[in-house]
C-alpha cells in the first residue's frame, strides 16, 4: 500500500467504514503483533494484545492527526498497551527506576553482537532478548524495533531521557554478557 | 579533553545526544583513536540488533497467528475479538447476500411480495436491493437528483397543505390510505427485479411476466404484459404495455400509456396518464397531465403544481394544485384546493364542483362546461380574516371538533394505554416541541427516501398514513392536556367535556389571522412531540415484555 493509498484507506476508516479499517489492520498488525510480541515475550499474549490494540485504536481512531505516521501512532499505542499489561503483570517490581544492576562490564570494542552473523546465531540473539529482564528488554525494543526516540520511550517508561539512554546501555552491555555465558554453555 | 564515557558514546550513536555535546565528541573522535573504534562497535551493534530484531518479523510472519487475516485473531481467547469478526462480516456481507440471491433468482411461488416482505422473501429482496444500492446507488442518485428535488417540493407543499387544513389533509390521506389498502390484489404472487445501474430496464413488447415486476434504472419501459404489479423507478418510466396489477412509479417523467388493471400511483417532475386504468389514478408532480383518451375507471387524486385532467374519471377528483383545469368528464364531485381551477367548455362534471381558492375569479366555468352539481366557491384567504361574522364559521368548528373528539373517544376507548401523560415541565414543553419538530419535518423526507426504494414504497405509504394521523390528533391531544389543568377535570365525564371546550377555543385560535398560523403550527409540533414521544415509551417498554396491548402502527413508524 503506498501512501496515497494509505491516506484514502484511513481518511475512510475515520469516517467510519469497517472495510477500510481491515485494511488498516491488514497492513500494520505483523508490524504491532511483532512488538506484542517481544515486549511480551509470549506468542498468546501477543495475540490478545494485537486485537486489542487495533480495537483500542478503532475507537481512538477520530483522535489520530494524519499529519503524524500512521505506523508510529499505532506502534505508540502498542507499547503502551503492552506496558500496561507488564506493569498489571508485575505491579510489585518497580521496574523502571534508575537502580544500580550488577552487570558484567564487557565493553562495546570487544562486542560479541556484532560477530552474530548467521540466522542461526541470531535466533540465539533474540532468545537472548526475550529472556533479559524488562526494565532492559522493553527499551531495547522500542528503541531497536519501534524505532522510537528517547523522549518517545521516556515518555512510555515515566523515566527521563538520559535514564533511558542508560537503560539501553546497561540493555545492550548485559545482552553482551548474557551471550558471552551462551557461548561458553555451547562450547 | 578526556575521553567520553560508553554511555555517552553509546547514546551519540542512537542520535540522541544534545547539538553541543554531540559537536565536542565529533571533534574529539578526530583525535582519539579508541573512541572512534569504540563508537563504530557501538554503531554496528546497533545495526545488528536493529537487523535481528527485524528478521524476527519474518519469521512470526510465517506463523498462523501473525497473519494478517482478521479471522485468524478473531480466533483467539480475547473478548475484544468480536471486531474482527465484524470487520469480517462487514467486507462479506456485500458478496454474501448477492450470491444468496443468485441462487434464488426468483421468490417461490405462492409468496406474495407483500407478505413476503417480512420473510424469508422479503429478506432476499431487501438484500438484493441493498446489494444494488451498494454497487450502483451512488450514480443512480446523482442522476435522480433533479427528481429528487422536484419530489421533495411535492410533498414538502402537499405537507404545509396538510398542516394548514388537518381535516382535509387527515381525510384525503386517510381516503389515499384505504383506497391503497383496498386496491385488488395483484394475480401473481412473486417478484421479479430487474436493475440496470446506467441503461434502460424494459419488459420488451411480446414479453409476458407473471410476476410482479421491480424496475430501476436510468429509463424503465414497461411494454409487454405483466401479471402483477410493476414497481418503476427511473429518471424516465414508460408504461406501454399490459399491467393487470397495480402501477408504483416515480422518475423525472413518467408516462403511463398502456392499460393498467389496478390503481395507478405516479409521482415525478412530469407525469402523464393516457390509457385505461381500472382503479384509481394517485398522481402527484410538477406537470400533471391526464390526456383526453384515458379513462380513470375509479377515482382521480391529483396533487401539483399544474395539474390537468382531459380524460374520463368513472367517479370524482379530490386534487391540491396550483392551477387545475377540467376538461374531460367526471362523473361525481371535484373536491379540490388551487389557486386556479378551470372548468373548460369541454369539460363536465356529474356531481358537485367544490373548490378552495384565494379568490372568487380564481375560478372559471367556461360556458360549455356542465357542472350537473352545485358549484361551491370556499374563499380561503378573505373569507377567513371575516370569518367569525359567519355562523357557517361556527358550526364548522363546532363539526371539526366534535370529529376531532369523537375520534379521539374511539381511540381512546380502544386502547388505553395511547392517552400520553401531560409533561410536567416547561423544559419537557419544550423537548416535547423539539422532537415534534423533527418528526414533521424529517417524516416527509424518510418518507421520501424509503420510497426512491421503490421495494419500500408499501413502507413510505404506510409511514404517510401513520404522519396524516399524528397530525390530525396532535391538536387533540394538546386540547386534552390543556383540559386536565381545567377545574373539575377529575371525572371522566367532565375531563371529555373540558377537552372538548379546549378543543373548540384552540380551533377558534388557530383561526385567527396571521397569529393563528403560527399558533397553529406550534399547537402542532406540540402535540405531535407528545405522542412521538410517548409512543416511543410505549415501544421501549412493550419491548422488553413479552406481550404488548398496542398494536397501533404508529409505535414502528415513529421510531
Amino acid at each position: 500500500m503506498d501512501e496515497t493509498e494509505l491516506e484514502t484507506v484511513l481518511r475512510e476508516a475515520q469516517m467510519g467504514s469497517s472495510v477500510a479499517f481491515g485494511q488498516v489492520y491488514g497492513e500494520f498488525s505483523t508490524r504491532v503483533f511483532g512488538l506484542c510480541r517481544k515486549m511480551l515475550g509470549s506468542h498468546a499474549a501477543a495475540e490478545d494484545a494485537t486485537s486489542e490494540v487495533f480495537e483500542r485504536a478503532y475507537q481512538a481512531l477520530d483522535q489520530y492527526d494524519r499529519d503524524r505516521p500512521f505506523d508510529r501512532w499505532i506502534l505508540t499505542i502498542a507499547s503502551r498497551h503492552c506496558l500496561n499489561r507488564l506493569r498489571r503483570e508485575r505491579l510489585e517490581k518497580r521496574l523502571f527506576h534508575d537502580e544500580p544492576v550488577e552487570v558484567p562490564t564487557i565493553a562495546a570494542s570487544s562486542s560479541p553482537l556484532v560477530a552474530f552473523e548467521n540466522q542461526e546465531q541470531r535466533r540465539a540473539m533474540l532468545r537472548a532478548i526475550d529472556a533479559l529482564p524488562e526494565n532492559y528488554r522493553v527499551p531495547l525494543i522500542l528503541k531497536y524495533y519501534g524505532n522510537l526516540s528517547y523522549d518517545e520511550i521516556a515518555d512510555h517508561l515515566r523515566t527521563t531521557h538520559s535514564n533511558v539512554g542508560v537503560l539501553l546501555h546497561r540493555a545492550k552491555r548485559e545482552l553482551r554478557g548474557r551471550i558471552i555465558t551462551l557461548g561458553k554453555e555451547e562450547s | 579533553m578526556s575521553c567520553p564515557t560508553e554511555l555517552t558514546l553509546s547514546i551519540h550513536a542512537d542520535g540522541e545526544l544534545p547539538e553541543h555535546e554531540a559537536h565536542r565528541i565529533v571533534a574529539h573522535l578526530e583525535a582519539c583513536a579508541t573512541c572512534s573504534a569504540l563508537l563504530t562497535a557501538l554503531e554496528r551493534e546497533n545495526v545488528v540488533l536493529m537487523e535481528a530484531l527485524g528478521e524476527e518479523e519474518a519469521v512470526t510472519d510465517r506463523l498462523p497467528a501473525a497473519s494478517s487475516t482478521p479471522s485468524a485473531s478473531a480466533s483467539g481467547s480475547s473478548a475484544s475479538s468480536w471486531i474482527w469478526g465484524a470487520v469480517a462480516a462487514a467486507a462479506l456481507a456485500p458478496v454474501m447476500l448477492d450470491w444468496l440471491w443468485q441462487a434464488t433468482p426468483s421468490l417461490p411461488a405462492g409468496v406474495g411480495w407483500v407478505s413476503g416482505l417480512g420473510g424469508l422473501g422479503g429478506l432476499f429482496l431487501i438484500s438484493r436491493g441493498l446489494v444494488q444500492l451498494f454497487v450502483g446507488g451512488q450514480d443512480m442518485l446523482v442522476s435522480s437528483f433533479g427528481f429528487v428535488a422536484t419530489l421533495f417540493v411535492v410533498v414538502g407543499t402537499l405537507s404545509v397543505a396538510t398542516l394548514r387544513r388537518p381535516l382535509a389533509g387527515a381525510t384525503a390521506g386517510l381516503a389515499l390510505a384505504l383506497l391503497a389498502g383496498l386496491a385488488p390484489p395483484s394475480p401473481a404472487h412473486a417478484a421479479e427485479l430487474r436493475y440496470e445501474k446506467e441503461g434502460t430496464v424494459k419488459v420488451a413488447e411480446g414479453e409476458s411476466i407473471d410476476d410482479t415486476v421491480f424496475l430501476a434504472g436510468k429509463t424503465a419501459i414497461v411494454a409487454g404484459v405483466v401479471d402483477g404489479d410493476v414497481f418503476a423507478a427511473a429518471e424516465r418510466v414508460e408504461v406501454t404495455g399490459t399491467v393487470r396489477g397495480n402501477v408504483y412509479s416515480a422518475g423525472e417523467t413518467v408516462t403511463i400509456a398502456g392499460e393498467v388493471s389496478g390503481n395507478v400511483h405516479a409521482a415525478g417532475k412530469n407525469v402523464e396518464v393516457d390509457s385505461k386504468v381500472g382503479g384509481s389514478g394517485f398522481v402527484a408532480g410538477q406537470n400533471v397531465i391526464v390526456t383526453e383518451g384515458s379513462h380513470l375507471a375509479r377515482g382521480g387524486y391529483f396533487a401539483g403544481e399544474s395539474v390537468r385532467s382531459k380524460g374520463r374519471v368513472g367517479r370524482g377528483i379530490i386534487f391540491a394544485a396550483e392551477t387545475m383545469e377540467v376538461s374531460g368528464s367526471v362523473e361525481r364531485n371535484v373536491r379540490g384546493y388551487g389557486s386556479q381551477v378551470t372548468v373548460s367548455s369541454s369539460g363536465s362534471v356529474g356531481g358537485d364542483l367544490h373548490v378552495t381558492v384565494p379568490s372568487p375569479d380564481a375560478v372559471e366555468v367556461d360556458d360549455g362546461a356542465t357542472v350537473s352539481g352545485e358549484t361551491i366557491v370556499d374563499i380561503e384567504e378573505k373569507e377567513k380574516r371575516r370569518a367569525f361574522l359567519y355562523p357557517g364559521f361556527y358550526f364548522g368548528v363546532l363539526a371539526k371538533a366534535l370529529a376531532m373528539l369523537l375520534m379521539g373517544l374511539v381511540l381512546v376507548t380502544l386502547f388505553p394505554s395511547l392517552l400520553p401523560p401531560s409533561p410536567d415541565s416547561s423544559k419537557e414543553v419544550l423537548r416535547h416541541m423539539g422532537f415534534g419538530f423533527v418528526a414533521l419535518v424529517a417524516t416527509p423526507v424518510v418518507m421520501l427516501i424509503i420510497a426512491l426504494t421503490v421495494i419500500g414504497i408499501p413502507v413510505s405509504i404506510v409511514l404517510g398514513m401513520v404522519y396524516a394521523v399524528l397530525v390530525f390528533l396532535s391538536t387533540l391531544v394538546v386540547a386534552y392536556f390543556a383540559a386536565q389543568r381545567l377545574p373539575g377535570s377529575d371525572s371522566r365525564r367532565r375531563l371529555v367535556l373540558n377537552t372538548g371546550a379546549s378543543l373548540l377555543v384552540i380551533l377558534f385560535v388557530v383561526a385567527i389571522p396571521f397569529v393563528g398560523a403560527g399558533l397553529n403550527f406550534l399547537v402542532h409540533i406540540f402535540g405531535m412531540g407528545c405522542l412521538v414521544v410517548h409512543l416511543r415509551n410505549l415501544y421501549t417498554k412493550s419491548h422488553g415484555s413479552s406481550d404488548s396491548s398496542m398494536s397501533q402502527p404508529g409505535k414502528l413508524a415513529t421510531e
